[in-house]
């Protein structure tokens, strides 16, 4: 008898150890670099604006269709500051790559951002390097590159790469073996989407996420066919 | 007169049979007497400040010399650590590095905000401690992410302290891992 409730105790911890367990949702942002001229300058606060607002409507847009994992309500920036409230340099925090590495484990960030803005045609682009670590899936790099104009059309809506990357990595991230293989599958379907929105201002990029995101659902369907 | 003739002890002249002191030099009979009369104010209040001294003297051999800190937690969070260190000695310690260990991770430092000057606690002396973590080090804080939500979760904070003789020791604290 007394044994029993021993075991019953430990299966009950067993089943409430996952449930504690945090999930990644938190899109950690440095200053990005080549950002001293006035323009520049503003075209990265534009685009810190714009995914401060991006990450919860595409959690609002998320939660709106099939997929119902909690996590996905609470995607959001957050910006890397000092006690002053600066952002921070990547090279305080993530000199080289294993300091990168350590950061993602051990914070829980989702993705770690950095990057440059370029004015191109007098356009200011943001260039990211969007780094997810183990939630590459079956990318084959830790981080991929990612392009956002920012203009009038960005603001506003998810339709952008940066939108697909964390789609993308929120799919592998609440991947739980095959138990959720459909939402999974809707997750990167959505990615895709955006992936293709974007073929008109940047068809290699749009080619490439599509072509990342075209792979992880065959990855999926193929680890969870049961064949 | 069947008294038999009593002589000074001192000077050994004849003196009569009951007297408390000799006629002749003027001396106690009973050596007690003879000794507190011996004495006068002046001799003793001098002797006041060489029976002080002497006291404070033996006490210092006697008495243990020893620093003995003692530590007590505040608050902490993810970021910071706030204690108090009490040297409950009558010598000088000094407060060395801290680390911190979370469950069973490898141990890391923490940053002690004090000066090297403020690091000596003197005897009976309190001072309040920060310690930092070392965010290029230990980006996520007192409980990186994967321990995050382990139960049981376990903090525990070691504070190297180096006693008075130069002996090194270290106290540990172990708290529940911050939310």
């Amino acid at each position: 008898m007394r044994m029993s409730k021993v075991a019953l105790w430990v299966v009950l911890l067993l089943c409430a150890v996952p449930s504690l367990a945090e999930d990644r949702t938190e899109v950690h942002l440095f200053q990005y670099g080549r950002t001293s001229s006035d323009l520049l300058s503003i075209a990265f606060v534009d685009f810190r604006d714009m995914l401060e607002e991006k990450l919860p409507r595409l959690s609002a847009e998320m939660m709106q269709t099939e997929a119902t994992n909690p996590a996905l309500s609470q995607l959001r920036l957050k910006s890397v500051t000092d006690e002053n409230g600066v952002l921070l340099r990547p090279e305080a925090r993530i000199g080289s790559l294993d300091d990168k590495r350590r950061y993602w484990r051990q914070t829980g960030a989702l993705s770690v951002l950095t990057g440059h803005v370029k004015q191109q045609g007098g356009i200011p682009y943001v260039y990211t390097t969007f780094y997810w670590g183990d939630l590459r899936g079956p990318y084959p790099e830790e981080m991929v590159q990612l392009v956002l104009p920012v203009v009038g059309e960005s603001f506003d809506n998810t339709s952008d790469s940066h939108s697909v990357a964390v789609l993308y990595a929120m799919a592998q991230e609440i991947k739980q073996d095959c138990k959720n293989t459909a939402e999974i599958i809707f997750l990167l379907s959505e990615a895709q989407k955006r992936a293709r929105a974007i073929s008109g201002d940047l068809p290699e990029l749009s080619a490439e996420l599509e072509n990342m995101v075209i792979a992880a659902i065959k990855n999926i369907r193929s680890e969870c066919s049961g064949d | 007169m069947n008294d038999k003739p009593a002589y000074c002890r001192i000077c050994a002249k004849p003196i009569p049979a009951q007297a408390k002191k000799c006629t002749e030099c003027n001396e106690y009979q009973n050596p007690i007497w003879r000794i507190a009369a011996g004495f006068d104010l002046k001799g003793l209040i001098a002797l006041v400040p060489i029976v002080t001294l002497a006291f404070a003297f033996i006490q210092d051999r006697v008495e243990p010399k020893s620093s003995d800190l003692r530590i007590a937690m505040v608050s902490y969070d993810q970021q910071k650590v706030t204690l108090f260190a009490s040297n409950m000695g009558n010598r000088a310690a000094i407060i060395g590095d801290a680390f911190f260990q979370t469950n069973e991770q490898p141990p890391q430092p923490l940053k002690v905000s004090l000066s090297s000057e403020d690091r000596l606690i003197d005897g009976g002396e309190t001072r309040a401690v920060e310690l930092l973590v070392n965010p290029q080090i230990s980006p996520g804080g007192l409980v990186p992410f994967e321990e995050r939500g382990t139960t049981p979760c376990t903090v525990s904070i070691t504070v190297k302290t180096i006693a008075f003789d130069h002996k090194p020791d270290s106290r540990v604290i172990q708290c529940e891992c911050p939310k």
